[in-house]
């Protein structure tokens, strides 16, 4: 009897040994866990920030690349109603850009069809927006932004943008009319021999340099930039005023 | 107590001490699975990042493909004599299929409207882009006289000069009497080729003594008649030298920079594909060829052999020598059924939808 009632758990130092051991393995175990979600979710949110940033530039280029289509064109006339003062591409301010195109290849620009005028802007909210339609009372043009209402593409919730850029730096003019005048924005500065005369015939190639900035909007270090390039195939012809 | 029933109390004791430390290996385990599924929810997700960044490549490769295709269809509308019922085709990577395909909508005088498919290498993916091109013309004024020239010397060879449609034949800066020898002949009455002036008796025919042309400047005389600057039509050219085989340059435009000796006895050009040859010097002539178009001479035109031009010859200079020259005014090659001129794509017809 005495015998059965000898003490059968471990001894102090086997316990401590096997809590440590224990300790050791699942804190291991533990810390490739955090490491894994970690990296996960990095990855996943720049994965996302990069599909967002990337199907908007895309939606974006394709779309500005169109500008200035006319479904009346012929050869030699160069009133394009899709390139006039207030329905050229035009870039109002930084971040906002207007234009339009005969999208229903209708042959003329229709000012109460809101399917031939198109824009993309930087929202108030950090999102990218596409034109919707007209503010009530305003007059539809692109020259002005703040008369259009925008829908938003991205997801302000979830990626905050940062900058919207659209430049036109890179535009290129060729003056037809006289072959010594062959660059129409002033290419010797001070020298007036080669600008552009009233009625001289330019041709505009309008090269749009687009850049979007953006980051997470629950976690602002985690941010991309994305910049590309649209040489808009329509070229713009017109009479120096 | 027997050595046996020791035995079986050690063995239950080491039993015992087995069964225990658990809870270590089911935490690690539980984690583990919680990181599998991590990572393989993650993978998913970066496969799904990485198919939309392939099919994004691949749309472009098509779009790509169909501008090159555009470009293409463009150039080879510009090119004299090109067939635009054929389909252009070109396999960009050598894989043995085509990556654009290229074809041409009449859409009349000279106007095209080129459509262009183009795909990705792997052909999973396609785009369709259409331009039109229309003809900005060579010509800018028909001339309405076979031979237009500044002035008449007085070695003049022998011209004969015939217009049956507009009944003017000669158009001059100079006096057409100190021609050497000349005959023009115009229609009458309906009836064709009758003779109406030669250098003794000056008919209503010839315009003679024109001041605006004799002081006109050479670039503004070459303006009179063509659409472009010299250095523009010199740029826009076919061929810089007569081509070897005269049948080539059906419906082109010839620009030759400094003298030339034409020897030739061939064809250049026919009533519906007219030739403008320039030549930006002077133009001697020894055999006998025959020229349907313009000939443009920026210097002296001499023959020495007998040339036919079906058209009009429009000599800055003099036209001099002591071979016979026929010039027959022939409306059709000013107003070809393909003007001549270059191809250019009309601006404001690019679409892609």
């Amino acid at each position: 009897m005495l015998m059965m009632k000898r003490q059968t758990g471990l001894s102090l130092i086997e316990l401590m040994i096997g809590i440590t051991i224990g300790l050791i393995i699942i804190a291991g175990v533990t810390s490739v866990y955090v490491a894994t979600i970690g990296s996960s979710s990095d990855a996943l949110a720049a994965a996302r920030l990069n599909q967002e940033l990337r199907a908007a530039m895309q939606v974006m280029t394709r779309d500005i690349r169109r500008a200035g289509f006319w479904g009346g064109a012929e050869p030699g006339d160069i009133d394009n109603p899709f390139t006039r003062d207030d329905t050229n591409l035009t870039v109002d301010g930084s971040s906002c850009i207007l234009y339009t195109y005969d999208a229903n290849n209708s042959g003329d620009i229709d000012y109460d069809n809101p399917g031939q005028w198109f824009g993309f802007t930087l929202t108030d909210d950090g999102a990218i927006g596409t034109l919707q339609g007209i503010a009530a009372g305003g007059t539809r043009t692109t020259a002005d932004c703040s008369v259009w209402i925008f829908q938003r593409v991205t997801d302000p919730d979830f990626v905050t943008v940062t900058n919207l850029v659209f430049e036109t730096d890179n535009y290129q003019c060729q003056n037809t009319t006289e072959a010594t005048r062959n660059d129409c924005y002033n290419a010797t500065p001070g020298d007036t021999s080669d600008d552009p005369v009233t009625d001289d015939y330019i041709v505009e190639g309008r090269q749009i340099d687009i850049t979007i900035e953006a980051e997470l909007a629950n976690d602002p270090t985690v941010s991309a930039s994305l910049a590309t390039s649209v040489k808009v195939r329509n070229n713009r012809l017109y009479q120096q005023p | 107590m027997t050595s046996a029933g020791v035995r079986i109390m050690i063995r239950n004791r080491t039993l015992q001490h087995r069964q225990q430390g658990a809870a270590s290996l089911l935490i690690a385990l539980v984690l583990l699975v919680g990181v599998t599924l991590i990572t393989l929810y993650t993978a998913q997700t970066m496969i799904m990042e990485q198919r939309i960044a392939a099919n994004d490549i691949r749309a472009r490769e098509a779009f790509e493909a169909a501008e090159a295709g555009r470009m293409h269809g463009a150039r080879y509308a510009d090119m004299p004599g090109a067939n635009m019922a054929s389909t252009l085709a070109e396999d960009l990577d050598s894989d043995g299929t085509d990556d654009y395909s290229v074809t041409f909508l009449s859409l009349g005088s000279g106007r095209y409207q080129i459509q262009s498919q183009g795909w990705s290498f792997d052909r999973t993916a396609t785009a369709t882009v259409f331009q039109q091109t229309g003809t900005n013309a060579y010509i800018a004024n028909t001339p309405q006289q076979p031979l237009i020239t500044r002035s008449f010397a007085s070695d003049q060879g022998n011209v004969a000069i015939t217009n049956n449609y507009t009944n003017q034949t000669v158009w001059s800066g100079g006096e057409f009497s100190n021609i050497g020898s000349a005959d023009t002949y115009i229609n009458v009455n309906g009836t064709d080729n009758v003779k109406a002036s030669d250098k003794n008796n000056v008919g209503p025919d010839v315009i003679q003594n024109d001041p605006n042309l004799a002081n006109a400047t050479d670039h503004d005389f070459f303006n009179n008649f063509f659409s472009m600057s010299m250095s523009e039509m010199q740029a826009s050219a076919n061929f810089n030298s007569l081509p070897n085989d005269p049948a080539d340059a059906a419906g082109s435009l010839i620009w030759i920079d400094g003298d030339l000796s034409m020897q030739s006895n061939g064809v250049y050009g026919s009533a519906d594909e007219p030739v403008i040859l320039i030549v930006d010097g002077d133009l001697s002539i020894h055999g006998g060829p025959e020229i349907w178009g313009i000939v443009y001479v920026t210097g002296n035109m001499n023959s020495g052999g007998n040339p036919d031009i079906y058209g009009s010859a429009i000599v800055a200079g003099n036209v001099t020598g002591n071979g016979t020259v026929d010039i027959i005014y022939t409306p059709s090659v000013f107003n070809p059924s393909e003007p001549l001129g270059e191809d250019i794509e009309v601006a404001g017809t690019w679409r892609d939808w």
